[in-house]
């Protein structure tokens, strides 16, 4: 089973604040990949009103490629990033032509049915592809670690990581809220059949927002698959999953709670991480069932009553 | 019969009795639930726990273990009442999840390794017997007049509540008589397998249970029947035929659910589809923008 | 004493109000009329009377118990039946299983009898199928009855929905513009439809556009526009109010 965080228990847990500090990094980090996960959910969500359940495997299908062009290239690092998310985007984009867009008419359970579908026939393809073994991912950086006072250790993965998070969702609520394709998206969101009406050209819309969500999704994915050093097929399940919980969490169709959401889960689960280490896959489901109980439109979310 | 033969008969008699079980959930009562293998685990460790820790004789395990996983679905259907749809099919994985991991982490399941040694008390006349039983009840209930306030949720929850049903109570019976029909399938194949472990809750089985009832027809008893055996049949079929099949077993799982939901959503043996009649098969549609009419309708 | 007393009532989604302050008192028998412009919030009434929404102020009681805060289920079985706008009938059952649905509002059956099928549980079924075959029959839809819902004409589905609402045994129907997209005949067996219900007892609040409709089984009309109360009172007084046929303009009541 995906399992980032495994890596936070092998380290061998320090006393005091060096320790709480490395766990606040790792919340971070795990946190904000929770979120890049949640956004894609999230942005598809609110214009579609459908679980994307394939966007783990996108996020999985983002790690392999990363290490594929790791591996077999000579590309810097940066390239690989980049070329890997155009290729995850790309599936997200042919898998919402082929899998949802014939269904837009059909019952949401039908197309949630089908996107399981998506889901495990393309974890299973990557298993028969690339075999069960859990891989390495080595990231071509040279990696610095900084000793700050107080015995507090710092890399600079730990810190690109980070900046990147930051570039990213400063630059997707830029797009959002100041570009064309972003007011477009939000019109749809709103009201499809208005958006439509004022002639807003939806299904490039919606393309555009699984290209986005995809794009993000293996963003996390390579992140993850770097930070711990592990890549495997079925990764994507269990991170696709709590990515969904982030977003509800949040509020699902809301950006900003999606990012919440995910930072939220990431710290409870390190926090769980030392507590009760082996129920950490179990946090983010009791959240699921708790919000849902307390407050069904997440932290975020607009209340909606059903239209009747 | 040959043992093999037998084999697959067992096993096919007690994927039926899950499937059923699951038939009425989402099939019939439309609340899609991903959890079921959850309740299938509950039944399997419960009894097994019961014969091998506790000596109970295997009808008396049997039937604890069964209301236990119906306790379970109860337990499932009480936070899952404010769900709809989606909320609903994702809080029924975490159920299931939650169970996995349980079973991997507590002492008493034997975590990982799970529990070993059961005795065989599974016979192919006691699934037969109760693969038949479990059917006749279920038609019985979905003919009658109760049964079919549990369509009326499926085909509209908001006429059905305003039409006096208690619409919450129909969803947590279809819940707790699905689970129990899990748990009893669970009790019957850790009895015939007689080795258990934390993977019989995995959602890859909750899946394959689900592929049957979607293949074989969504609310349509003989079809969830059909699409059990086939699904059950056909894998150790063509399993002889090249052994790369198993490889790619679950691939096909994947591709069949997408294919099935693009052109015949109904299910091989099509009972009703949820909601939205007039079913224009989606490949029909495909590359075809979307007109104001298919707004209106949603 | 009044059937159904709605005091105050408000409500709005999202800041924006549709209902302000409305009041409306049903008794039992008479047939009242809820009218106003499109987006007056007449709908938006019946699901707050129903118990689908819930307002943020006011009090509404229904034969003298509060039922804010019930379900509709809840509503349902203390007698108050309705139909929708748009048509929500269960469409892949047939026209005697939908009314027969409704008439298990008052089951005391479980699903572990209908199982087993006990002697009880039969004789309900019985019970049930009667009820709905004679009301298919009050209703006109007799000789439909093994059709599929959904496969009926427009003007038969919102018959069945009707058929549906009585199955459930109400003291109080609520019809949510039954005539839409009927022709002339149908409306005309409609109007009569209402005046029979009526005969049986049983209270009626309508929500109609179609005037000729409305004017001719009313004892009592309100009309809203805009989440507002603007008018009350008996046909033919109502008709002739400014405020009512300012709210109309240009349209002929």
């Amino acid at each position: 089973m995906g399992n980032p965080g495994a890596g936070l228990c092998a380290r061998p847990p320090e006393r005091g604040f060096p320790m709480v500090f490395e766990q606040i990094i790792n919340g971070l980090i795990l946190g904000s990949t929770y979120s890049l996960i949640a956004l894609g959910y999230t942005m598809v969500y609110g214009i579609l009103e459908m679980i994307n359940f394939a966007h783990g495997e996108i996020y999985m299908f983002g790690a392999f490629t990363g290490l594929w062009l790791t591996l077999t290239t000579n590309l810097p690092f940066v390239a690989t990033f980049l070329l890997a998310s155009l290729a995850a985007a790309a599936l997200g984009f042919v898998i919402e032509r082929v899998a949802y867009r014939p269904l837009r008419r059909s019952s949401r359970i039908t197309v949630l049915i089908s996107a399981i579908g998506v889901s495990i026939f393309l974890q299973n393809l990557m298993l028969i592809v690339a075999g069960p073994q859990t891989r390495d991912f080595p990231a071509k950086l040279s990696i610095v670690t900084w000793h700050l006072p107080g015995g507090v250790a710092f890399t600079s993965l730990q810190a690109y990581i980070l900046l990147l998070v930051v570039v990213l969702m400063a630059g997707l609520q830029l797009l959002v809220q100041r570009t064309k394709i972003g007011q477009a998206m939000r019109a749809v969101a709103q009201d499809r059949e208005v958006a439509r009406l004022m002639g807003i050209p939806i299904d490039k819309v919606i393309s555009f927002t699984f290209v986005l969500g995809s794009g993000l999704g293996a963003v996390a994915g390579i992140i993850i698959g770097v930070y711990f050093n592990s890549v495997d097929p079925l990764m994507g399940m269990l991170p696709g999953l709590k990515g969904f919980v982030a977003a509800v969490l949040g509020g699902i169709g809301s950006i900003p709670g999606a990012m919440l959401g995910g930072l939220i889960l990431g710290f409870a689960e390190v926090a769980g991480t030392i507590y009760m280490s082996s129920y950490k896959d179990a946090i983010a489901f009791c959240f699921l069932v708790l919000i849902l109980l307390i407050k069904p439109s997440g932290i975020l979310g607009r209340s909606l009553q059903e239209k009747v | 019969m040959s043992a093999y033969q037998q084999q697959i008969l067992i096993l096919t008699g007690i994927n039926v009795i899950s499937a059923l079980g699951l038939s009425l959930i989402s099939g019939f009562t439309g609340q899609l639930s991903l959890g079921h293998a959850g309740f299938f685990g509950v039944g399997a460790y419960i009894s097994a726990l019961l014969t091998t820790k506790a000596q109970l004789p295997f009808a008396l395990a049997l039937v604890v273990g069964a209301f236990s996983a119906g306790l379970a679905g109860l337990v499932v259907g009480f936070p899952t009442l404010r769900l709809k749809g989606d909320y609903l099919a994702i809080a029924t994985l975490g159920f299931g999840e939650i169970m996995r991991v349980l079973a991997l982490n507590l002492k008493i399941t034997g975590g990982p390794v799970g529990i070993r040694g059961i005795p065989h008390s599974t016979w192919p006349s006691t699934v037969i017997l109760l693969a038949v039983l479990a059917y006749l009840l279920l038609k019985k209930l979905i003919d009658s007049h109760v049964g079919k306030t549990f369509i009326a949720v499926r085909e509209d929850e908001t006429a059905a509540e305003a039409m006096g049903l208690d619409t919450a109570r129909v969803k947590i019976s279809a819940f707790v008589i699905g689970a129990i029909y899990a748990g009893v399938a669970g009790g019957l194949y850790a009895h015939y397998i007689r080795y258990i472990n934390p993977s019989i809750l995995g959602f890859m089985k909750s899946i394959e249970i689900l592929c049957m009832v979607v293949l074989g027809g969504m609310g349509s008893l003989p079809g969830t029947v059909a699409g059990t055996v086939i699904l059950t049949v056909t894998p150790e079929l063509l399993r002889s035929v090249s052994p790369l099949i198993s490889q790619y077993r679950q691939v096909i799982y994947g591709v069949l659910l997408i294919v099935l939901m693009l052109c015949r959503p109904q299910g091989l043996f099509g009972g009703a589809t949820y909601k939205r009649e007039r079913h224009v098969p989606a490949w029909k549609l495909w590359g075809r923008r979307e007109s104001a009419n298919d707004i209106a309708q949603r | 004493m009044t059937l159904l007393n709605a005091d105050s009532i408000s409500l709005s989604f999202g800041g924006v109000a549709a209902l302000s302050d409305v009041s409306l008192a049903i008794q039992p028998g008479e047939v009242h009329s809820l009218i106003g412009p499109n987006g007056a919030g007449k709908t938006t009434m019946f699901n707050v009377v129903t118990c689908i929404y819930r307002p943020q102020c006011g009090t509404l009681t229904f034969r003298g118990e509060n039922i804010i805060g019930l379900k509709p289920h809840q509503v349902t079985k203390m007698g108050m039946a309705r139909t929708f706008q748009n048509i929500r009938l269960f469409g892949s059952m047939t026209v005697l299983d939908n009314v027969i649905v409704a008439a298990c509002c008052r089951s005391t059956t479980g699903p572990l009898s209908a199982m087993l099928g006990t002697p009880g549980m039969k004789r309900e079924a019985q019970k049930f199928r009667e009820k709905a075959l004679n009301l298919l029959e009050f209703i006109g839809l007799s000789e439909h009855a093994e059709d599929v819902a959904s496969s009926l004409p427009y003007g038969l589905q919102r018959r069945l929905e009707i058929a549906r609402a009585l199955a459930t045994d109400p003291e109080l129907i609520l019809l949510d513009e039954p005539t839409a997209g009927m022709n002339d005949a149908e409306t005309m067996q409609l109007i009569q439809l209402i005046a029979e219900i009526r005969n049986t007892g049983k209270a009626v609040l309508l929500i109609e556009h179609d005037m000729k409709v409305v004017m001719n089984v009313s004892d009592k009309i309100t009309v809203l526009d805009r989440g507002k109360k603007i008018a009350e009172g008996p046909p033919s007084l109502v008709a002739k109010d400014p405020a009512v046929i300012k709210a109309y303009l240009g349209q002929e009541l």
